[in-house]
């Protein structure tokens, strides 16, 4: 056995690379197929109970047996299935099989490389404060793993392992003095669009809603107190009920679920005329961190047009990314005046809207009907009613006076609805959640005739008054009607807030808390809204999560750009290079200084202010010979014809001879 | 360009002077990322390339992150290595067909010597263990090598610290030694002079007789006649002082060989009287070591025949 392998073998830090491993285990749980996590926990307890029982290695046939049967279960698991999700998966097995091979210093410096990087990918999944502090960690044992290595510690005793503490703080130091370069580099260190497009997206299951609509869908959200988006109000922040957020808009419906029949890009100038940053605008102005959700719709007040360059905006008012979500992003919506919505006094919780109609052909998709076998009862009670009313507002004024008048229920767990969904609820159940009577009004509507269309989105939200934001959950999620009559246009109709009316003003959160399902999902937020300093506490937790959100993790080209012409006056590759030569230099000066300290350290106030004074006499020639004493030094520079320094000398000498041998009590 | 700079580095120190004691600084230290530390920076083009096409701020963060840890490792390789102290000790003694040594110690005026590697050349350096001595006391192999004085070439140190993204690397051409004895044979031709002594101590004249006296306390041991201690259980010292006792010599006129076997015959001399009880005397021409005993007398001569000639 050669001594390279003693070596690693001997002083391997091998409980480190194991406790590395199970760290980044746990930052990568969000995406790892569980049979992965099992199968990764019993390599690390195979691994460590080798490692105690100081055999050499796990046996080679169970090693062969295990590389096997994992890769068999990968290809089989995941197949042709390409995603970043997959090929994360595939490096993180990898690593966790090289956790048998590491007799080798190589094998740990490889080992190391790769949760290195691992530790990057783990980005793309999880962008919060906590998975930062946990690859922060990862990052640090990695560091140490080397370190240790690099020491070449062969056998721990006490007083050993004292002094390779001291080392290991120093490490810590070093570490330390890196943040202020991490920092400059971050904000300064130009952001480049994409080079090109990545094969590979990020694909996790998140909660937030599908682009379709069945019953029970919204309930399901209801359930998590995630946050799905925050707002800054640049002005006032409206009233609590006029915040409906627009995500998305259904027109298809097959008797039971809703989907969206197709939307054409169009619509908003704003969006189109800019191309470049947020605009200065003198209308409401509210920006949105939007939590990543893997898909590109976005979620805007009525009346709102887009102020950033990364949204697209599509017709009905609507808007999208230009990429996926796949991490936290931030948009700008403005709100002009003129588009703001007005109460519709007739019409209970009518609000007519602007800038909401098709740009395109399709305006019939919102009339369309499935087929006539369903629902049957409620064709022949739209008939009916028909007839009786001869004026199409005061048809739906009816229908939506019938939610508050009739005896429905708002509940998150409605019971369980057969073929004839519409029917069934209508007549027979009438309790739901909002997506039951968002859908349900929307079809009684299109069948006398009306345009309609349901609507997706948030409402309301939880406002955090210490920092002015607006928090929008899951559980605020909501859907409601959209309508069309020809002499009033667009109006905004919620079925929900008839039957429920504090949901709209107080939010889901008062209306639901005593429903067991409600939240259930996020226990902590659960537990938070029955007592108030748990609550003050998520609020400022939520804060934290908003302000990381908002410096660093969406710190993009706009912002960059943003800063920097704020702090150098232009966004120039030549600033910002002379910055850096600047900062360099800075730091060599500042490194060159704490060396001579250094080097000065041990030495009384007096014997440096007399090695100063020496330093400065050698640049005038006047060199101390070794061994030659201070006052022989001082009688040879008097000789000399620079009366001016041997005066300064004399004295130097004098106070450092009386501090010298002063007696000391 | 690592092996081009490599042998730059070597080329510059051929041109240094021979010292006795080298401090390591700025003027002796070259610096490079180790070829771990050029996989590193691949990595960290890597996640940059990941962080431009996903767009991830977080990615940028931890390239960053690691990015300046791997600046600031070469400040603080360069400050590890550097105020360490190589110096030459005494020669390092031999006979031929035994491995070469020259001692040598590496010490540090501040701190440890942390993770250092010697050797004669950059293959077959050797990692120092890590040691709470501020001064460690080492010992440099080569290859066997014929008689006479060897110096070493130049030594090479590096140190990969702190995470062996760096390497600190230096040649020195250190002035330490190793002196090769020839190797001791038998010569058949010749009567052993040890005999003689031997034969000595049986039958010693009256004259000699004299010189003995009882031990005293302070006498040497190698002094002590034990035969007569065996025989008689009395403790019986030969007193030389008076000087009238006739002492060994080692001669070079002795043998009539060529030179280089005469001086194999004369090192197995030295040994075999070197084990006696009795001084001897050393000549070889233009040479004459006085009679004594003791292990420096032995070196002294071995010396003289190692450098004899040369």
């Amino acid at each position: 056995m050669n001594r390279k392998v003693k070596i690693a073998a001997e002083f391997m830090p091998i409980s480190a690379l194991l406790l590395l491993t199970i760290l980044q285990l746990l930052a990568h749980q969000s995406h790892l197929p569980s049979w992965m996590t099992i199968f990764i926990l019993m390599v690390c307890v195979l691994k460590f109970l080798s490692y105690k029982s100081k055999k050499s290695s796990v046996p080679l046939l169970l090693r062969t047996l295990l590389v096997v049967i994992s890769t068999t279960v990968f290809i089989l698991y995941y197949r042709t299935n390409f995603s970043v999700d997959m090929a994360a998966s595939f490096l993180f097995l990898a690593c966790t099989l090289k956790l048998f091979e590491l007799s080798r210093k190589k094998d740990i410096l490889v080992f190391v490389l790769s949760m290195f990087y691992l530790s990057s990918v783990s980005f793309l999944f999880e962008q919060g404060i906590l998975q930062t502090i946990l690859q922060l960690l990862i990052i640090i044992i990695c560091f140490y793993s080397l370190f240790i290595i690099q020491l070449n510690v062969q056998s721990i005793t006490t007083s050993k392992w004292l002094v390779v503490r001291l080392h290991i703080s120093s490490m810590f130091k070093l570490i330390s003095v890196a943040i202020p370069f991490v920092v400059v580099f971050f904000l300064f260190f130009p952001r480049i669009s994409p080079l090109w497009q990545m094969p590979f997206k990020a694909q996790t299951a998140k909660v937030g809603f599908s682009a379709q609509l069945s019953p029970g869908d919204i309930s399901e959200l209801a359930k998590s107190s995630e946050p799905a988006f925050r707002v800054i109000f640049d002005n006032v922040l409206p009233e609590r009920s006029n915040l409906y957020w627009r995500g998305l808009i259904l027109d298809q419906f097959d008797g039971r679920k809703w989907t969206h029949h197709s939307l054409q890009e169009g619509g908003s100038r704003l969006g189109k005329v800019d191309a470049g940053r947020f605009i200065e605008t003198k209308f409401p102005a509210y920006q949105v961190m939007l939590e990543p959700h893997q898909q590109k719709w976005v979620f805007s007040l009525e009346g709102s047009d887009s102020a950033s360059s990364n949204l697209i905006p599509i017709e009905m008012g609507l808007f999208r990314l230009k990429t996926d979500a796949i991490q936290a992003t931030r948009y700008q919506m403005v709100v002009p005046p003129s588009n703001l919505s007005v109460k519709l006094a007739q019409v209970p919780t009518a609000y007519m809207l602007n800038e909401v109609d098709r740009t395109s052909s399709f305006k019939r998709q919102d009339l369309q009907l499935p087929s006539s076998r369903v629902n049957p009862r409620t064709q022949a009670y739209i008939k009916q009613l028909q007839l009786s009313f001869n004026d199409d507002l005061q048809l739906l004024v009816y229908l939506l006076k019938q939610f508050n008048q009739d005896t429905y229920f708002y509940t998150l767990e409605p019971p369980l609805i057969g073929e004839n969904f519409v029917d069934e609820f209508i007549f027979d159940t009438k309790s739901g959640f909002c997506g039951h009577y968002a859908s349900s009004l929307t079809y009684m509507l299109r069948l006398a005739g009306i345009p309609s269309r349901v609507v997706m989105g948030y409402q309301g939200g939880e406002y955090n008054r210490q920092s002015n934001y607006l928090i929008v959950s899951q559980n605020d999620a909501h859907a409601w009607v959209e309508a069309y009559l020809p002499k009033l246009g667009w109006l905004r109709l919620d079925p929900t807030a008839m039957v429920s009316p504090l949901r709209i003003s107080q939010g889901s959160r008062e209306v639901l808390a005593n429903e067991s399902s409600f939240s259930e999902n996020s226990p902590f937020a659960s537990a938070a809204m029955k007592y108030g300093a748990l609550n003050w506490l998520r609020l400022r937790l939520d804060e934290v999560s908003f302000q990381w959100q908002n410096l660093v993790v969406n710190y993009n080209q706009d912002q960059q750009n943003n800063f920097i012409n704020k702090v150098l006056g232009e966004n120039s590759l030549l600033r910002i290079a002379l910055l850096f030569v600047y900062l360099l230099v800075g730091f060599f000066l500042i490194m060159l200084v704490y060396l001579w300290l250094k080097s000065l350290s041990g030495y009384t106030h007096a014997e440096k202010k007399y090695m100063i004074w020496l330093f400065i006499l050698s640049k005038f020639g006047l060199k101390r010979e070794q061994g030659e004493s201070p006052r022989a030094f001082l009688l040879r520079i008097q000789k000399t014809k620079y009366k001016k320094l041997s005066n300064i000398t004399s004295k130097r000498t004098r106070i450092l001879e009386e501090n010298q041998y002063r007696d000391k009590k | 360009m690592f092996f081009s700079l490599d042998k730059l580095s070597k080329w510059l120190s051929s041109k240094s002077p021979r010292k006795k004691r080298f401090i390591l600084s700025q003027r002796n230290i070259y610096i490079f990322p180790s070829s771990f530390g050029f996989c590193f920076l691949v990595l960290l083009l890597l996640m940059l390339l990941t962080a431009i096409n996903y767009q991830s701020s977080l990615i940028y963060l931890l390239t960053f992150f690691l990015g300046s840890i791997f600046f600031l490792s070469i400040w603080a390789c360069f400050l590890n290595f550097s105020g360490l102290i190589v110096e030459a000790m005494e020669p390092g003694r031999c006979f031929e067909n035994e491995l070469i040594h020259y001692n040598y110690r590496i010490s540090k005026s501040k701190g440890l010597p942390l993770s250092l590697k010697v050797g004669l050349n950059k293959e077959n350096a050797e990692s120092l263990p890590f040691s709470l001595q501020a001064c460690t006391d080492l010992v440099l192999l080569a290859e066997k090598s014929s008689r006479g004085s060897h110096k070493i070439k130049r030594v090479y140190v590096e140190t990969r610290f702190p995470f062996g993204l760096v390497l600190a690397w230096t040649w020195l051409k250190l002035d330490a030694e190793c002196l090769v004895y020839p190797s001791p044979v038998y010569s058949l031709a010749n009567s052993s002079p040890s005999g003689q002594g031997d034969k000595n101590i049986e039958f010693m004249s009256s004259d000699e007789l004299n010189d003995l006296r009882a031990y005293q306390q302070g006498d040497s041991t190698s002094r002590v006649l034990w035969k007569k201690y065996a025989a008689k259980d009395e403790l019986i010292v030969r007193d030389h002082d008076n000087g009238s006792y006739s002492p060994e010599w080692v001669d070079w006129d002795h043998y009539s060989d060529p030179t280089e076997i005469r001086l194999k015959y004369l090192c197995f001399d030295v040994c075999q009287l070197s084990e006696g009880l009795n001084p001897y005397g050393f000549k070889l021409p233009g040479l004459l070591i006085a009679p004594d005993m003791g292990e420096l007398h032995k070196q002294k001569c071995l010396d003289a025949l190692a450098l004899f000639d040369q």
